[in-house]
């Protein structure tokens, strides 16, 4: 099975993948992608230090074959007027 | 002396008798081998055994349909890994070997004399039992209710206690021979995730992980990020 590396960019924060994990195709590579940045990001965003997470796929090579990014956008409506 | 860890394991709740220890002695009635990855009990099996370590990491785990894997509690030398199935009978979950392990057998016939002939014994395996669940609750609280760093943490420093209480720390360092697919399935995030957070109690200089070794560089700083309060681990010797 290939084996994928999941990179994680959080602002100027970088955490590199040296383990990698064994996965049989690019779709479970996706799929894990999306579960990582998604759960990152239910830590990291609400705390509003950085507003998107993306995790860089890397193949053996080291090639990269996907990136996955979430996101939030915090949008303060106008007050009514009064 | 197979039943040695697990007098130890129940000396740490309260001083037990010569005859408590005799007692237990016999009722572990074997020892056996189990490989990494071999299931020591299936969900929805009637044991008429209950197993404790005496060498080896176990993990009690339950599978959801789509085969994702939740481990609901992680058991090291002198922990009984079903003594409630003496109670309840069905397995509702597996118990599976992390590691090569060595289990004691004691028949849940020897529980039942034990239970209607040495009262002290049975409250020293009810708070075997009561702590078992302690650690659940922990488990439910971290996972609900604290970051995953956090949560990290805070099996980093029960693991150090619990093996610290049994004699399997060195120091600061500890044999901890999870892969991080299992550590995930622990803490239940996805593996990338949990890279993540072992990479940031890394670069803070808290811990070191090399391979299945884990060392705390700052305890304080461990404990401090986990807010880790002991107490559930019911780790002081006192009359029960």
């Amino acid at each position: 099975m290939p084996r994928f590396y999941f990179d994680v960019r959080e602002g100027t924060r970088f955490t590199s993948d040296e383990a990698g994990l064994e996965l049989d195709s690019l779709d479970a590579a996706e799929y894990e992608a999306a579960c990582g940045a998604a759960e990152i990001g239910r830590d990291q965003l609400p705390k509003g230090d950085t507003r998107d997470i993306t995790v860089e796929v890397r193949d053996e090579q080291g090639q990269q074959v996907m990136t996955v990014r979430v996101s939030m956008e915090v949008c303060r409506s106008a007050p009514l007027p009064s | 002396m197979p039943a040695a860890p697990l007098i130890r394991k129940l000396e740490q709740f309260d001083r037990i008798s010569d005859a408590e220890r005799r007692l237990l002695e016999q009722a572990v009635v074997r020892q056996r081998a189990a490989a990494k990855g071999e299931d020591l009990a299936r969900e929805g099996d009637r044991p008429s055994e209950s197993l404790f370590l005496i060498t080896g990491f176990a993990a009690r785990y339950n599978l959801v349909r789509t085969g994702k894997r939740q481990i609901t509690a992680l058991h090291v030398p002198g922990d009984f890994v079903d003594l409630h199935s003496f109670l309840v009978k069905r397995m509702d979950h597996g118990v599976m070997a992390v590691t090569a392990c060595t289990v004691g057998v004691v028949p849940h016939e020897a529980l039942r004399v034990i239970s209607e002939t040495q009262p002290h014994l049975t409250r020293l395996l009810g708070v075997n039992i009561a702590v078992d669940a302690a650690i659940h609750r922990h488990w439910i609280v971290t996972i609900g209710r604290q970051s995953a760093l956090e949560h990290a943490a805070s099996l980093l420093c029960e693991l150090f206690l619990r093996l610290q209480a049994v004699g399997l720390t060195e120091g600061h360092s500890f044999k901890l021979p999870l892969t991080q697919a299992e550590l995930g399935d622990c803490l239940g995030l996805s593996t990338v995730h949990v890279n993540r957070v072992v990479q940031e109690l890394r670069a803070e200089g808290v811990i070191v992980w090399r391979g299945e070794t884990v060392i705390i560089e700052d305890w304080p700083r461990l404990q401090q990020i986990a807010e880790f309060d002991p107490t559930f681990l019911c780790l002081e010797s006192e009359p029960r």
